[in-house]
């Protein structure tokens, strides 16, 4: 058999005689089993069986013909083989093994080079194949951290309002969907900026923007974390106050906001007076999600900012108990 | 076209002239934001436009650019993924060389974007030959530069030169000596940490 199963054909191969002990090995094998001399010693002092389980003597190993066997090096660094044994005709078995499992690992810890695998074994074409599909997964995934970096960039953009930092009329709605979704319990606050237009017509952009930005920055300092403003319009905002019970009631938060414009935003040595009109409507809360469409929700506060406007400017009005509801 | 072509370009530019040079070729051919992914595609005009640039600024002509980008893809340390890949062909360099013949099909396991053109070598020891077969502007100086690294890599002498056809270059290669310097490592199996320690 050994004359017909040349090293260069099975390198890592063994040959047993029928009382187990090795007769020779191929020179790869030699190189696991190294430094210890496998020839005239038992197989199973080399190479422990574990799957299937039971193989542990000589007499075993008949049952286990042409059955793919899981071994081990019983050495450090314990590595693994796959095996397929088979019957030596002239007496005796023959055990040819291959390297599957962590194969890169296995060629790094024995040493291995090419010319350990002979040209017919694709163990060298795996190893290629392992390490270019490592370097193309690496680059596909700096390509996708890239892409998730520039989409969040993306979207923060779309849904921010460039000048005063505050989030858009685009992540309003989304914003209120979701509360809307939730059933949660809130009240929706159209504010409209009273004496505006005269900033911008008297002083100029930069001042008008300049105001704007000084308004956004009041809002945020005044408003719970829980809560939320966004700019929807030139001198529009809309605030969602989140309204547990026991919280302040929004016409209060909404008197105290306008208190809180109405004191003069400096700019440029120039000190610029400015008010603001309130409408309020309420979203109760409904378990399960609130019937109350956005578009209703927006409605009925600006029906009430009108009311607000027609008492006479820098007041606040709640739809339902201040002014004819529309419906 | 593939942006690992790119990126390979713009880090040949980067680490062999520096980055106002590259900085001038992104100017010459109107670059906006100069960051290749490699396995997006772009516009092949860019890259002419790249490539043209450099001729210029650099004052080479286009055969002796693509030679230097050859090379440096082999011996580039922070790219030794090209130059592992080709070692992976045999343990010297005449049995790379007669490699060859299957490096447009690795090449294409390794990236199926990726394509190289038909290769075949012919002859016998010392006088060998590289057949490229096609018409490509671009593979076959490169290939000079990466066969000329390759026979560094194993230690050999060898003498190269490019016959350029319509359908078909010719790379000769005279193997002067097999063995004559100790060559450079190549572990089988090597982890990322290993090449990094290596190249750093």
């Amino acid at each position: 058999m050994g004359a017909l199963l040349p090293a260069e054909f099975c390198p890592m191969h063994a040959r047993l005689a029928s009382d187990g002990l090795i007769r020779g090995c191929g020179p790869t094998l030699a190189k696991l089993l190294a430094p210890a001399d496998p020839t005239g010693t038992s197989l199973f002092a080399h190479l422990s069986i574990t799957r299937p389980a039971g193989i542990v003597m000589i007499q075993d190993l008949p049952r286990v013909i042409g059955q793919a066997l899981h071994l081990r090096l019983c050495a450090a660094p314990h590595t693994r083989l796959r095996g397929l044994l088979m019957a030596d005709p002239a007496g005796g078995f023959v055990l040819n093994l291959a390297l599957v499992a962590d194969l890169a690992g296995a060629v790094r810890a024995h040493g291995l080079t090419v010319t350990d695998f002979a040209a017919t074994d694709l163990s060298v074409d795996m190893l290629f194949l392992m390490e270019a599909k490592s370097a193309v997964l690496n680059a596909s995934r700096r390509l996708s951290r890239k892409l998730q970096v520039a989409g969040l960039a993306a979207e923060h953009q779309a849904t921010t309002d460039a000048l005063t930092g505050l989030p858009n009329r685009r992540a309003l709605e989304q914003t209120l969907d979701r509360w809307l979704g939730s059933g949660r319990g809130f009240a929706l606050l159209h504010l409209d900026l009273d004496h505006f237009k005269p900033v911008n017509d008297i002083h100029g952009h930069a001042a008008g923007d300049a105001v704007l930005r000084g308004v956004a920055r009041r809002l945020r300092t005044n408003l719970r974390d829980g809560d939320f403003v966004a700019r929807t319009g030139g001198d529009e905002f809309i605030l969602l106050l989140a309204g547990p019970p026991g919280s302040e009631p929004p016409v209060l938060v909404a008197q105290r906001l306008v208190g809180v414009l109405q004191e003069p935003i400096a700019h440029d040595g120039v000190s610029h007076g400015i008010s603001a009109s309130i409408g309020i409507a309420l979203a109760p809360a409904f378990p399960g999600g609130s019937p109350i469409l956005a578009d209703t929700l927006i409605r009925r506060a600006d029906a009430a900012l009108y009311t607000a406007k027609a008492a006479g400017r820098g007041v606040a009005r709640v739809y339902g108990t201040d002014c004819a509801t529309t419906g | 076209m593939l942006g690992l072509y790119f990126l390979c370009f713009q880090n040949f530019i980067l680490q062999t002239r520096g980055a106002a040079t590259w900085d001038a070729l992104a100017t010459a051919a109107d670059l906006g934001d100069p960051g290749f992914e490699a396995l997006l595609s772009y516009d092949p005009a860019v890259f002419d436009a790249l490539f043209d640039a450099a001729c210029l600024h650099l004052r080479l002509a286009p055969d002796a650019l693509l030679e230097d980008l050859g090379t440096f893809l082999v011996t580039a340390p922070d790219i030794s993924f090209v130059r592992r890949l080709l070692r992976f062909g045999g343990a010297t360099f005449d049995e790379f060389l007669h490699s060859c013949d299957d490096l447009p099909d690795r090449v294409r396991l390794a990236l199926p974007d990726l394509s190289l053109p038909q290769l075949r070598l012919k002859g016998a020891r010392p006088d060998l030959c590289l057949e490229v077969a096609g018409e490509h502007p671009f593979w076959p100086p490169v290939l000079v530069g990466i066969l000329r690294a390759m026979a560094d890599e194993y230690g050999a002498l060898a003498l190269l030169d490019l016959t350029r056809g319509n359908d078909l270059s010719v790379i000769g290669i005279t193997i002067a000596d097999d063995a004559h310097a100790p060559g450079r490592d190549f572990v089988l199996g090597a982890t990322e940490a290993d090449r990094r320690r290596r190249a750093g």
